[in-house]
């Protein structure tokens, strides 16, 4: 018992190097996603490259001040959720912007899932968004009190997961 | 997920988020809390987020004094909206705490006889979640309590496929993020002096892990 334990404990004392921590993230990934909902809602971000630069940080404060929020011009969760939430009440859809980010068809198969686990019938767990699936998030939408959109998206795992902040 | 919620009667801009889904574990956490944490605990929460669970809870238990926390400062700005909306009075003012190094400790202005981190530890780095428990040993007194909330894995096992496809959705999302397995939590609390005193069973396929101070 000793011995695995120390092993998981060098494994856990280097995965704590910043550095290696570092190369395992993905930080840029909320940047490009602020960038992308900015850039759709016509401010002005600069390139979508996630790297934020002084274009992307004015349109973030101009972001910012337009939804009487705090106005610091930085890359956070909290913003990304704004950003993603003000596209979506533009017109874009929850499943562009998934698509956009390369996330529609984990996004869709971890709700397929949930919603199987709850005893609806949203079909085979494929991340493909059928009919089936649709009718599916349609009735755990009505059940739920929520708006009917039968529509995969961040909002919906979040409410089934009960995250708070992500 | 979060909306925005109307604009405050006073006309003073309302910072408020809504978490619809803090109404679905909100119970069942103060239940938890009012059996492992003592009448007039002092509580401190990282993560607080949209702040519902700290003026729900702590408006259920009026002799806890709760301290709220967040890195983010529009979670700052709906975690102070929502102490001025519910006038609740035993919750403080939110403190700006990233745990990235265990030295966010300092920062804390109270000895908690409880810290509280609600869905926090599979949305945050492995890093983080170190300093977190490095932290929380420095802070806690002897049989102080660390809680853990949210989706966990056991041995390497999920404990639902929902469970299984979150935690694919997460890595897709950032690397870095994930659900943790209780022996990497066990094995990174120990050597801070936090042992593991209890796995409590939650609604949704959700646990949590309680810790205290040897």
């Amino acid at each position: 018992m000793r011995a695995p334990l120390l092993l998981l404990a060098l494994i856990l004392a280097q995965t704590s190097n910043p550095a290696l921590a570092q190369q395992t993230m993905v930080p840029d990934a909320m940047a490009l996603a602020v960038q992308e909902g900015l850039a759709s809602l016509g401010y002005n971000p600069g390139p979508t490259d996630g790297k934020p630069g002084p274009a992307t940080k004015a349109a973030i404060e101009a972001f910012q001040r337009d939804h009487q929020m705090p106005v610091d011009g930085l890359v956070t969760r909290g913003l990304v959720e704004q950003v993603e939430r003000s596209a979506v009440a533009a017109g874009d859809s929850p499943e562009t912007i998934l698509a956009r980010d390369n996330m529609l068809r984990s996004y869709a198969r971890a709700i397929q899932d949930k919603l199987t686990e709850l005893g609806y019938d949203p079909g085979p767990s494929d991340g493909t968004i059928g009919p089936q699936t649709r009718a599916a998030i349609r009735a755990y939408e009505r059940d739920n009190g929520l708006p009917e959109r039968g529509q995969v998206s961040k909002a919906l795992l979040a409410y089934m997961h009960g995250l708070v902040a992500s | 997920m979060k909306h925005r919620t109307e604009g405050s009667p006073g006309g003073a801009p309302d910072y408020r988020l809504h978490a619809p889904a803090a109404a679905k574990n909100r119970d069942p956490i103060l239940k938890l809390i009012g059996r492992i944490a003592p009448a007039n605990a002092s509580i401190f929460e990282v993560g607080s987020g949209s702040g519902e669970h700290a003026v729900y809870i702590a408006g259920h238990l009026p002799q806890i004094v709760w301290q709220p926390s967040d890195p983010d400062p529009t979670m700052r700005a709906s975690i102070a909206g929502w102490i001025a909306h519910t006038r609740v009075a035993n919750v403080r003012p939110p403190l700006d705490i990233d745990c990235e190094s265990e030295d966010w400790c300092r920062l804390v202005p109270m000895v908690p006889d409880l810290i509280l981190a609600i869905n926090f530890t599979h949305i945050v780095s492995q890093s983080v979640l170190n300093g977190l428990l490095a932290g929380a040993g420095r802070l806690l007194r002897r049989d102080g309590l660390l809680a853990l909330y949210g989706p966990f894995r056991f041995n390497g096992d999920y404990t639902s496929n929902s469970n299984k496809s979150f935690d694919h959705m997460l890595f897709q999302q950032n690397r870095a993020w994930g659900l943790r397995d209780l022996n990497n939590i066990a094995a990174g609390a120990a050597p801070h002096g936090l042992e593991l005193q209890e796995i409590a069973a939650m609604p949704s396929h959700n646990h949590t892990l309680v810790l205290r101070r040897r």
